[in-house]
């Protein structure tokens, strides 16, 4: 039987582990590989690393600190950050990731879904959305959360699955950072819609907001940063939590 | 420990250093390489694979590597593990993409899960092995262990060459084996310990 996955995810600026809110405030929370090597101990179900000013400074992502964290770790990594180019998917690829998320890229070059699932598999292509809500509609935003762009996050969705993405990464821009929970609702919307595995994200601050992503949003994996990085809780800690609420997870 | 030298094969495709550091913390020797003469200086090999299977077969010739890969294991009868997209190169054919031929090593052919089930598609996550036969490559694993999985299509063949399955709305072929061939659907170098453990296993078996 399949396990709902724990992702803790390591929010990278240059070449730092950082955690804001609402996308903006960013506060030190360590070194990547030191915190990749952290999760790994902890038996984390796989490893989000976002590069999240590679698209918003125009540059590449930084390969080093990837295949460093890589090669620490025994769990699948999924990695995004300024992916433009085939040849980017096919660097982080061989740096040691798993899967590829991309985010600005997929709407400036849509193509690059199709060929990059055509090339490399939909399994390991990733479309990160990042939503936020604006007049009773969700809308895409791109470059880190800093540029608002015209799209329905929920059509915008159907359409990248469309195109070949393997799975989503749903961050709600409203609730990031803030500990108030998933936004369930974006999440229902856009997981009674779409066929593939979709990862909760945005807006953890308690285990059970976890189990709630899971069994009302629709998540096939929940993905978690503060509540990690400073201490709170351990990854054991969700786990025990989502198996108290029924929730298949690993031992 | 069997001190045996691992040729991981290099086809361009990712993936392939997770593979040599999970060999690495092990203590095992291995070599990451295209190169013909390398590939005979070695014991077992290792296919692995992160891709697309169409353009993993393409870059298997174009390297002139398939030829060599048969020669290795059905002529001197070298153990080999296919990993994931590695596992599903040994099959007759695959329908991913248009269809493609594979190096029918293990008769079989590679299907659309989503043609299958219902469940969501890609099956991405977690899940257990239901082990249909004794094999030296589960030594030290107990049942039930999950092992980390990322994958559309699955491998489809006759029950005999398969060693365990997982349960995924139907039964998804999991472990796969004929003679000095072995193939799985999951990563175990990304599947911590017990993904670790299968790998050592690999490299300890016996030559047939």
């Amino acid at each position: 039987m399949l396990k709902t996955r724990i992702i803790p995810c390591l929010d990278v600026k240059d070449g730092r582990v950082v955690k804001g809110i609402n996308f903006v405030d960013l506060v030190d929370a360590g070194d990547p590989v030191e915190q990749a090597k952290v999760y790994d101990k902890q038996g984390a179900d796989e490893l989000c690393f976002l590069d999240i000013t590679a698209s918003s400074d125009n540059r590449n992502i930084l390969l080093d600190v990837v295949r460093e964290t890589a090669n620490q770790c025994f769990m699948p990594l999924t990695v995004g950050g300024g992916v433009r180019e085939l040849s980017d998917i096919r660097n982080l690829l061989l740096a040691g990731a798993d899967k590829v998320g991309i985010n600005t890229s997929a709407i400036t070059n849509p193509d690059l879904i199709q060929d990059g699932a055509n090339k490399f598999g939909s399994q390991c292509i990733v479309v990160a959305i990042d939503a936020k809500k604006i007049n009773d509609k969700w809308i895409v935003f791109t470059h880190g959360g800093r540029k608002e762009t015209k799209l329905d996050a929920i059509k915008w969705a159907q359409f990248v699955v469309d195109k070949g993405a393997g799975e989503l990464l749903v961050t709600s821009m409203d609730r990031d950072g803030t500990g108030s929970g998933f936004d369930l609702e974006l999440l229902k919307e856009i997981t009674s819609k779409v066929t593939v595995p979709v990862i909760a994200s945005g807006g953890v601050g308690t285990l059970k907001h976890l189990v709630e992503g899971v069994k009302i949003g629709g998540a096939s994996a929940v993905l978690a940063a503060s509540i990690f990085h400073f201490g709170k809780y351990k990854i054991k800690d969700a786990r025990k939590a989502m198996t108290d609420a029924g929730l298949n997870t690993r031992l | 420990m069997i001190k045996k030298r691992i040729g991981i094969i290099n086809y361009g495709m990712g993936n392939i250093h997770s593979v040599y550091n999970a060999l690495l913390s092990l203590g095992i020797e291995s070599i990451v390489t295209n190169n013909k003469k390398e590939l005979h200086s070695c014991d077992a090999f290792i296919l692995p694979g992160v891709g697309a299977f169409p353009n993993a077969i393409k870059n298997l010739l174009k390297l002139d590597l398939v030829d060599e890969i048969k020669n290795q294991v059905l002529n001197k009868n070298k153990n080999i593990l296919g990993i994931c997209l590695g596992m599903q190169l040994f099959a007759d054919y695959s329908e991913e993409g248009e269809f493609n031929e594979g190096l029918s090593l293990i008769p079989g052919k590679v299907i659309d899960l989503s043609r299958k089930i219902t469940y969501r598609v890609p099956h991405i996550g977690w899940n257990s092995l239901l082990i249909n036969a004794n094999s030296p490559l589960f030594e030290g694993i107990p049942e039930k262990q999950d092992f980390y999985f990322v994958h559309r299509y699955y491998f489809d063949c006759h029950k005999k060459y398969i060693l365990a399955n997982t349960s995924y709305e139907m039964m998804v072929t999991s472990v796969i084996n004929h003679n000095n061939i072995y193939g799985v659907q999951f990563h175990p170098e990304r599947s911590h310990n017990t993904g670790i453990k299968l790998l050592y296993n690999f490299t300890q078996l016996e030559n047939k």
